[in-house]
Order: C-alpha cells, then sequence, then structure tokens
C-alpha cells in the first residue's frame, strides 16, 4: 500500500512520521471527526480535502493539541501524544488568518517561537534573518504589522511556523483569504520550502486543484470520515471509493454485477474487466474519458472485457462550457451518460450516436450507492 | 485604514471644537483657582478684594502633603488590584459563554448599582472584627467594590473583542498558557488595560464615603480633607484642595496618554489631541 514519495530524496533530519488512529472528537455527542486514521511519512507533503463543516480544521486542532480527542490517538514516530500540551509538541500550525502580534515587528514575530524557546538572542536573529530571506521578505524585518499586505502577512506568519524546526507542518487552509494569483505563489512557495526543509507537512483545504497541485497525497475528507487516499494521479484516474469518485467529477456511474472478473451494466450494455469478487459494482467513468462515435459504427466490438456500448444511443442534450461540449445521451434502458467533447465536433441534440468507453479511463468499484439508481451525476 | 487626508478647512474646525470643549471643562475652574488665592472677596465684587498665600501654603503644608500621599498610594493599590481582578474576570465574560453568565455580569455591576453607602455600614462590622477597619489596607479593600465592576466590564468587552486564535496561535508556537498571557494577550489589551487602570484609579481618588466608614477617619485622603474644609466654610482652604484634587488625575492621564497611549483608544485619544 505504500508508494515512493516524490520530493526530497531523504527527508530532512527532523522531519516525523505522524500517524493517526481511529480519531474521534464529538461536539455535544455529535461526532463531528468520526474515527479517522491517517499515516503521514516522514517529509511528505499530504492534502486533507474536503469540503467546510468535514471536520478537516477539527481534525488538525487534535494534531496540534489544541483539541482534546475524544477517541483514538495520534502518534509521533511511533510515540503517543495524549495529551502533550501544544507548546510542548514539535509540531507548527498555521491557521487561516494570519494571525501576527500586532505588538511586534515582522522579525520579532518571525521570531516568538525561538524566544519562547529561549533561543540566545544572536542566534535567533541570525535564523530570523535566513528565515525572512527564505519567504522573501527580507528588508521588512523592522516593519510594524500593520504596514503589509495580505500576501506578505501570511509569508511572515510561514516564516514563524518554519524558523521553530517543526517535525511536522500543518496548514490550515492558509491562503484561503488570499486572492486566486497569490495563492497560486503562495502555493509554489510552500511546495518549495517544504522540498527544501523536507519537513512532514498536512495541508488542510476545501480547493480540489490546490490539493491536487501541491501535495504528493490526497486524503479526501468527507462528513468527519475519510473517504479516500491517494496520490493525486491515482485519485483522479483510479478512485478508491465510490464518494472519492463523486467529489473528483467521476460524473458517470453505472451500476452492475461482476461476475468472473467481468462488470456487466444492468442492461448488458456495458462490460468490463476487473479483478473484483462477484456483486453488484459500479463503474465510474469520468465524463472528458467518454467518446463518441458516428451512429452505426461497431463501437461495441470492445464489448466483452474492454468496456463499451454498441452503437445507436440518442443525444439528449449538449450545453457549450468554453473548453469543451457537454453532451449528455441516453443509454438504451434509460441511464444518462455524460460526455465533454471537444468544440466543434459535438452531435446535436436527437441524433443517434456511438459510444465508447476507453478499459483504462474506467473504474469498477465494489460499492453500490442504495439511494440513486445509475446515470449521470448532477455536477 | 486612515480615511480621507483632512483638508485645512476640517482641520480648523476640529481644532475650533477641541477648544470650545476645553473651555466649557476649564471655564468651571476660573473661580476656583480665584478662590484659592482669594483674601476678601464679597458679593458684588467681580474679582477678589486682595490676594493671599495661605492657600498654597495649606497644600504644601505637611498634613495636606500626607493626604496627597495617602490618596496616591491607595489610588494605585486599588488601580492595580482592579486590574488584577478584573482581567481574570472579564476573559471569563468576555471569551466563555456559560450557564448563567448573565447572572454574573448582573452580580459584577451589582455594587454599582445599589448605593455602596448601604452595603458598606453592613461589611464595616466585619472590617472592625477582622482588624481591616481604620487602616489603609481596609480602605483599598472597600474601594475595589466600585471600581472591580468597572474593570471586569471594561476587560470584558476588550477580551469579547480579542481573537482568541492569537492565544492558540501563541499555545503552538511553543508559549505555556502563562507565557501566552504575558507575551500575547497583555499586550493585546494594553489600550484597555490602561484605560482600565486609570478609569478605576479616578475613582478611588475622588471617593469619599468608603473611605470615610473605613478609614475612620483615620485613614485621610484629600477627598476628606476637602469635605471637612467645605463643611467648615473655608472657601480658600476648599479652592486650593480642590484643585489639588483635580490637577493631579489630569496630569496623569495626560502623561500615560503620551507615554503609552495608543491612537485607537477613545479615552487616550481625548488626552493626546
Amino acid at each position: 500500500m505504500r508508494e515512493r514519495l516524490p520530493g526530497p530524496e531523504s527527508p530532512g533530519p527532523a522531519s516525523a512520521r505522524l500517524e493517526v488512529r481511529r480519531l474521534v472528537v464529538r461536539y455535544a455527542g455529535v461526532p463531528a471527526v468520526d474515527g479517522i486514521d491517517l499515516a503521514l511519512e516522514p517529509g511528505s507533503f499530504t492534502a486533507l480535502l474536503g469540503p467546510s463543516g468535514c471536520g478537516k480544521s477539527t481534525t488538525l486542532a487534535v494534531l496540534a493539541g489544541l483539541q482534546r480527542a475524544d477517541e483514538g490517538e495520534v502518534l509521533l514516530d511511533g510515540t503517543a501524544l495524549g495529551d502533550t500540551a501544544p507548546e510542548r509538541r514539535p509540531l507548527s500550525l498555521v491557521f487561516q488568518k494570519p494571525l501576527l502580534f500586532p505588538h511586534l515587528t515582522v522579525a520579532q514575530n518571525v521570531g516568538f517561537g525561538l524566544r519562547m524557546r529561549r533561543v540566545p538572542r544572536r542566534e535567533a536573529a541570525a535564523e530570523v534573518a535566513a528565515m525572512l530571506e527564505r519567504v522573501r521578505l527580507d528588508g521588512l524585518a523592522d516593519r510594524r504589522i500593520g504596514e503589509l499586505s495580505g500576501g506578505q502577512e501570511q509569508r511572515v506568519s510561514l516564516a514563524r511556523a518554519l524558523v521553530r524546526r517543526p517535525r511536522v507542518l500543518l496548514l490550515d487552509e492558509p491562503f484561503s483569504q488570499l486572492d486566486a494569483d497569490l495563492r497560486a505563489e503562495m502555493r509554489t512557495l510552500v511546495r518549495e520550502l517544504h522540498d527544501e526543509a523536507g519537513v512532514t507537512t498536512l495541508f488542510v483545504t476545501h480547493d480540489r486543484e490546490e490539493a491536487v497541485e501541491v501535495s504528493d497525497r490526497i486524503a479526501l475528507m468527507l462528513d468527519g470520515r475519510i473517504a479516500g487516499s491517494g496520490t493525486p494521479q491515482e485519485i483522479y484516474t483510479r478512485p478508491p471509493t465510490l464518494r472519492t469518485a463523486r467529489f473528483f467529477g467521476f460524473e458517470n456511474e453505472i451500476r452492475g454485477q461482476v461476475a468472473g472478473g467481468v462488470f456487466r451494466s444492468a442492461d448488458g450494455t456495458v462490460s468490463a474487466r476487473c479483478d473484483l469478487a462477484p456483486g453488484a459494482a459500479t463503474l465510474v467513468v469520468r465524463p472528458e474519458a467518454v467518446r463518441l462515435g458516428p451512429a452505426g459504427e461497431d463501437t461495441g466490438t470492445a464489448r466483452a472485457g474492454a468496456g463499451g456500448i454498441g452503437p445507436s444511443v440518442r443525444v439528449k442534450d449538449q450545453r457549450f462550457a468554453g473548453t469543451h461540449v457537454v453532451v449528455d445521451v441516453a443509454l438504451p434502458d434509460g441511464q444518462r451518460l455524460r460526455a465533454h467533447v471537444p468544440v466543434g465536433s459535438e452531435p446535436a441534440v436527437g441524433e443517434r450516436v456511438g459510444v465508447w468507453l476507453p478499459p483504462e479511463r474506467c473504474t469498477v468499484l465494489a460499492e453500490v450507492d442504495p439511494t440513486r439508481t445509475s446515470g449521470t451525476g448532477a455536477p | 485604514m486612515s480615511g480621507p487626508r483632512p483638508t485645512a478647512g476640517t482641520r480648523l474646525r476640529h481644532r475650533a471644537a477641541l477648544a470650545v470643549v476645553v473651555l466649557l471643562v476649564l471655564l468651571p475652574l476660573l473661580p476656583v483657582l480665584l478662590w484659592a488665592v482669594a483674601d476678601t472677596w464679597r458679593y458684588p465684587d467681580l474679582l477678589p478684594g486682595g490676594l493671599t498665600g495661605r492657600g498654597l501654603r495649606l497644600v504644601t503644608g505637611s498634613s495636606v502633603l500626607g493626604a496627597l500621599g495617602t490618596s496616591t498610594l491607595i489610588a494605585t493599590a486599588v488601580a492595580c488590584l482592579a486590574c488584577a481582578v478584573g482581567f481574570p474576570a472579564g476573559r471569563a465574560l468576555g471569551m466563555h459563554s456559560f450557564r448563567g453568565r448573565r447572572v454574573v455580569q448582573f452580580l459584577l455591576l451589582a455594587p454599582v448599582l445599589v448605593p455602596a453607602l448601604a452595603v458598606t455600614l453592613g461589611l464595616q462590622v466585619f472590617f472592625i472584627r477582622l482588624g481591616l477597619a481604620d487602616t489603609v489596607t481596609g480602605v483599598v479593600l472597600v474601594q475595589l467594590m466600585p471600581t472591580v465592576p468597572y474593570a471586569a466590564t471594561l476587560l470584558g468587552a476588550s477580551y469579547a473583542n480579542l481573537d482568541a486564535d492569537h492565544e492558540r496561535q501563541a499555545r503552538v508556537l511553543g508559549a505555556g498558557p502563562w507565557r501566552t498571557v504575558a507575551a500575547v494577550t497583555v499586550p493585546l489589551l494594553r489600550p484597555a488595560l490602561v484605560t482600565t487602570w486609570l478609569l478605576t484609579f479616578l475613582i478611588s481618588w475622588s471617593e469619599y464615603i468608603l473611605t470615610l466608614l473605613i478609614g475612620g477617619g483615620r485613614v485621610t485622603t484629600l477627598p476628606l480633607l476637602l469635605f471637612s474644609a467645605i463643611e467648615s466654610s473655608d472657601r480658600t482652604a476648599a479652592a486650593a484642595l480642590g484643585l489639588l484634587v483635580v490637577l493631579p488625575p489630569v496630569l496623569l492621564v495626560l502623561v500615560v496618554a503620551r507615554l503609552l497611549g495608543s491612537r485607537d483608544d477613545a479615552f487616550l485619544g481625548v488626552a493626546r489631541a
């Protein structure tokens, strides 16, 4: 289950392995975090992705020691942290807001953690100066906090967290309050800083693109549980769970049965090879992977084993979406299938077309959503 | 953050408005100043008939200087203690929501709502029993009654505006609970603390009844001397003492405003203008 970690060849000496086991946090009896497991390898960069209210910030607060867990444990290099006070944990947390101390200068803010650790003044000053240079804020050391821009503030906050040389860096949506351009710039900076220091990083975000762009691993959190995790590539090509597939834009779900290593849709028009045990299953495929061809042509040759659909399905609807055209077709049994086709090659509504599902783009999951019949998920 | 640059016209108008306000505050003091140096000043004379140095000699005399010292000592102690008590109380009120917070809030304000005299008459018995009557310590303690409610309320309001995440951030950066308060919370609340300290100092400075009852006349503060001068119809003494009661707080506010004040603080902002 363990994959190669991109990023630094050898993790920094200071970085640690962080593990979360069966973590439960309840607010007034209602679980906000409902038994999650996480394992962050030393030097890895993991995104904890999820919509607001899914419990990801609560998880981070528990890791930082700011929130008590009701069940489960957090292990740092195999040692349970238990009720260790936040100031005694070798972690740094960067919040959504910069939370700079307004009574201190930029340099004093960055040096706060070192001062708390009673690092000798000259040594601390040198480290602060070096850190400010790394976040490209050299020259602003003596500025007052009120004179900084939003991006500069968050960079000071980042520098303040990193200058302590934490063994794990926790980032709680640190850029969500910045505008798009700045956010992209900060993402790059965070990734650079991570690669330099090799510090184990957990990045909480609700932004799919941000998670994919910056991290080595993504853990999707929904309703207090980890709905699935994997590398960004895995998640976009072979989603581990149905909920992960839905969250990452696998808009087409086709229900069927697996028997003898072959998935077959309920009406028999779609089939695909898979190595699942016999039983109910769902085939998921991204709309941009669905191919449409001229009607009548036998695109169904790949039926047995390669995931094809016979010719002659009718185009129900089509809509221009800028870079592509969204086409909805009706399968023989009435299910809708959505395809993204290049602008200019879209069929007209009512036209009959052939459909082909490239097998390497289809994922069969041994899960069925009982609340839903198959078809196109609403975007 | 700053508004549009004021034009010369608006600045002039602000200055004029400020001058009027200052004049309105200072004008009533003018007759007091005259009384303090007046030898005889009979109706319907516009100005005193002659001048005397008696007022000045009085306020530089040992008994008045002693009272000045006692007043300063008591007011300083009261202000410091009120802030010390009001800080955690304000924290509880402003930062945490708990059952019965409104009741606690009301109880905290009760000493200000109920006439202090009524409560003190009862308290006096305990103070005598505890040996605190007629002592400076006793007076300081009893003066916490009218000052702590203000301190707790003022600091509570500031705590409510404080972003608790600043403290969480400090903890994560390695500051223990006490160091967090010292290195982050107190500096963040500094304007409110300065205001609270000055306000409670002023309340204590002008306190009369409580000092009289618990101090039993042995703890002599400036207001006590002032009232006895008024009672004995000695206008020169009353005026001279009156000025002595008024001036130190004004100077204090001005000095503190210069040294510590920040522009966002309304109380000190006025003193700075």
